[in-house]
This record gives C-alpha cells, sequence and structure tokens, in this order.
C-alpha cells in the first residue's frame, strides 16, 4: 500500500472505515485490527472498483463485508494473537469509549443489534438514501424503509430498557 | 427533550476526533492462525497412522495367514514408524520461531513443509519397498511353484511367482499417490494461501506502508 494509496483511498474515507470497525468490534485491539483488514481488503480489491457505483458507497460494502466476516472468525483468531499491547482489559474499554457519553451508549445499543441491523443502522445514521442502503446491503428499497424504522424502535427501547 | 438517534450520532461526531489507529504489524493473526491450522491438519494426519497401523495387523489376523500375529506386527510397523516420524516434524513445524516478523516466519514454515513433503516421499520411496521385501521373499519361498491369481485367490493372474515383487515397486507408487493425495486435499490449499499472503507482503514492501 503505497503512501498515495493510502492518501487517495484510505485518509478520504478513514470516519466511514472508523465509524463501521467501530459499530462490529468490541475492543480497541479489535477495532484496530478490523481498521487495518479493511484498508488492506480495500488495497488489494483496489482493480475491482469500476466506477458503477459511488466509490463511499463501494467502501462501505466493502468495510461491512469484511467486518462480518472477521466477526464470523473471531473465535477461530482468539487464543492465537500475539503482539497484543498487553493493555489491562479495562484501560482497552477505555480506550473505546468516545468523548460524548450519549454517543457511547447508542454505539453500545447498536452494538446489541444483529449483524445486519447494525449495518442498516449505521448506513442510516451516515445519511445515506434508502436506495443506496438497499444497494449496499442487497435488499429492496421498501423493505429497508420498513426495517430502519422497527430498528430504530428497538435501538430506543435497547436506549431506554438498559439506561446504560 | 430527549434527543433524537440521529442527533446523538451527529453531535457526537461533532465532538469526536476520529483518530486513524496506526497501521500494526501486519499479518500476526492471519500468519499465526494459518500455521495453526496447518499444524493441526497434519497432527491429525499423523494420528491417523496409528488406526491404520492397527487396521493392517488385524487384516493380516483376518487373512489367517501362516504367523499372522507375526507378519501382521511387520506390517504395521512402518506405521508406527512413520508416525513417530509425523510427531518429529509436527513438532519441528511447532518450533519454528516468530521472529516478530511474518514474512520471515511464513517463508521458514514454508520451507520447512517442502523440506517435510520431499523427505517424506523419499521416505515412502526407499521404506515401502524395504518395509514390503521381506514379506514378499517370505511368500515367494512358500508359495514357489504358485502362479500370483493362486496367491491372491485371483483369476486370470497367471504369472510366475517370482512376478510377485514386481509387486514392489506398484505398491510403492500407490503409496506415494496416496501420500500425494493427502497433501492436496489437507495441505495443499494452506501452503497456497501462505504463498499468496507471502506474495502479497513482499508487494506491500515495495511500497512501503504508511
Amino acid at each position: 500500500m503505497s503512501n498515495d494509496f493510502y492518501t487517495t483511498s484510505i485518509l478520504p474515507y478513514s470516519s466511514i472505515i472508523i465509524k463501521i470497525c467501530r459499530a462490529y468490534s468490541n475492543s480497541q485491539e479489535d477495532f484496530e485490527d478490523y481498521f487495518q483488514e479493511v484498508c488492506l481488503q480495500i488495497w488489494r480489491s483496489r482493480n475491482n472498483f469500476k466506477g458503477n457505483s459511488k466509490k463511499t458507497t463501494w467502501i462501505y460494502r466493502l468495510s461491512l463485508n469484511v467486518c462480518l466476516t472477521l466477526l464470523k472468525k473471531e473465535v477461530k483468531y482468539k487464543g492465537v494473537h500475539i503482539n497484543s499491547d498487553n493493555l489491562p482489559e479495562q484501560l482497552i474499554q477505555d480506550r473505546q469509549k468516545f468523548l460524548d457519553k450519549d454517543l457511547t451508549k447508542l454505539y453500545d445499543g447498536i452494538k446489541q443489534l444483529s449483524e445486519i441491523d447494525r449495518a442498516i443502522i449505521m448506513l442510516y445514521l451516515e445519511e445515506l438514501s434508502y436506495k443506496e442502503i438497499a444497494k449496499i446491503i442487497g435488499s429492496n428499497t421498501n423493505n429497508i424503509g420498513v426495517k430502519v424504522n422497527r430498528i430504530k424502535n428497538r435501538l430506543k427501547r435497547i436506549l431506554t430498557e438498559n439506561k446504560f | 427533550m430527549e434527543k433524537s438517534i440521529e442527533q446523538i450520532w451527529r453531535n457526537g461526531f461533532l465532538n469526536e476526533d476520529l483518530v486513524i489507529p496506526k497501521i500494526k504489524s501486519l499479518y500476526n493473526q492471519k500468519s499465526i492462525s494459518l500455521v495453526e491450522s496447518i499444524i493441526n491438519k497434519f497432527k491429525k494426519e499423523v494420528l491417523l497412522l496409528i488406526p491404520l497401523g492397527i487396521l493392517i495387523f488385524i487384516f493380516n489376523i483376518i487373512l489367517d495367514n501362516d504367523n499372522a500375529i507375526f507378519w501382521g506386527f511387520i506390517s504395521a510397523i512402518p506405521c508406527f514408524f512413520w508416525f513417530l516420524i509425523g510427531k518429529k516434524q509436527v513438532k519441528s513445524i511447532k518450533e519454528i520461531d516468530y521472529k516478530s516478523n511474518s514474512h520471515d516466519y511464513l517463508v521458514s514454515i514454508r520451507e520447512k513443509i517442502n523440506q517435510i513433503r520431499s523427505f517424506n516421499k523419499r521416505l515412502i520411496i526407499t521404506s515401502v519397498p524395504l518395509g514390503s521385501l521381506p514379506m514378499f521373499i517370505y511368500t515367494y519361498f512358500n508359495q514357489q511353484g504358485k502362479t500370483v491369481g493362486e496367491i491372491f485367490g485371483v483369476d486370470g493372474l497367471n504369472y510366475p511367482t517370482i512376478a510377485l515383487f514386481l509387486l514392489i515397486p506398484i505398491f510403492t507408487m500407490i503409496v506415494v499417490l496416496i501420500a500425494e493425495f493427502l497433501f492436496n486435499n489437507n495441505t495443499k490449499s494452506k501452503t497456497l494461501e501462505i504463498d499468496s499472503l507471502i506474495k502479497e507482503m513482499e508487494e506491500l514492501t515495495k511500497n512501503p506502508l504508511k
């Protein structure tokens, strides 16, 4: 991955990648691994982007695919990890917290949703249109509209019931 | 008034400074878990040699030849011998030092797998004929005058007893083919994965990572 590639293809989309990776990871260490894997996948697939969709849509889709794949493999990876920072668990969790307490609560709530619901709400919060979300998720626009409302209600319920 | 989800999200990121994680040393987990899975598969293959040895022993008893127990034991020896060698080979892969460098680690693992593979091939080519020769010599002297077909109870194999020895290279070839089949089935995909990881890392080294 050249610096040039990093500057043109990673940096402009880093906020997208960071948000998605945060929604699917449970520790700072996981988050960094997820982020790194997404960057690598973007680099590997650099020639596959044909410009048929917006670059952001492509990045969203790719980031989600990588995170979901890693999530499935997570159990496999456990126990073979080396080179960890050896940080105490509490410290790792603290590093994952955000400056904004409400945002932290919201993220904690999002993490309680199913993998696909997490993706849909993340894309919705990123103000993508239902059409774009449907394209990324591989569903139809009407279905996404219904789902977004359901997920939002579920999320509100989680946030009020748990009172994090 | 309670803030909406959308508002929390928007405002949260206004205050939140998104910090891009530094790229850590690459491929640590990937290479280690890949090697772990190769070791596990290899271990299973090596362990299979024990029931195979027992089966060969039982098969000899079932055939009910003269001195079946003795010959059963003799025929099963190679399996136990390969088991011990296999165990040593698994250990030698495990002993490869990580050296905090995934590329060098994978290259060493790849070399070790190649070494083991070619050693095992040579081992089969030498040990199968050597191990089976006493049985064939015994059968040759014990079954003098009979045709190969008569010895094995197969019609149509009207070859003289001496033709028994032709079975040695055929038998060896079959074992080599089985070993190759097992390798292709169990380890080849993993070694190809190692190769592609090494290639990718080398490409990344040419264009240094930010």
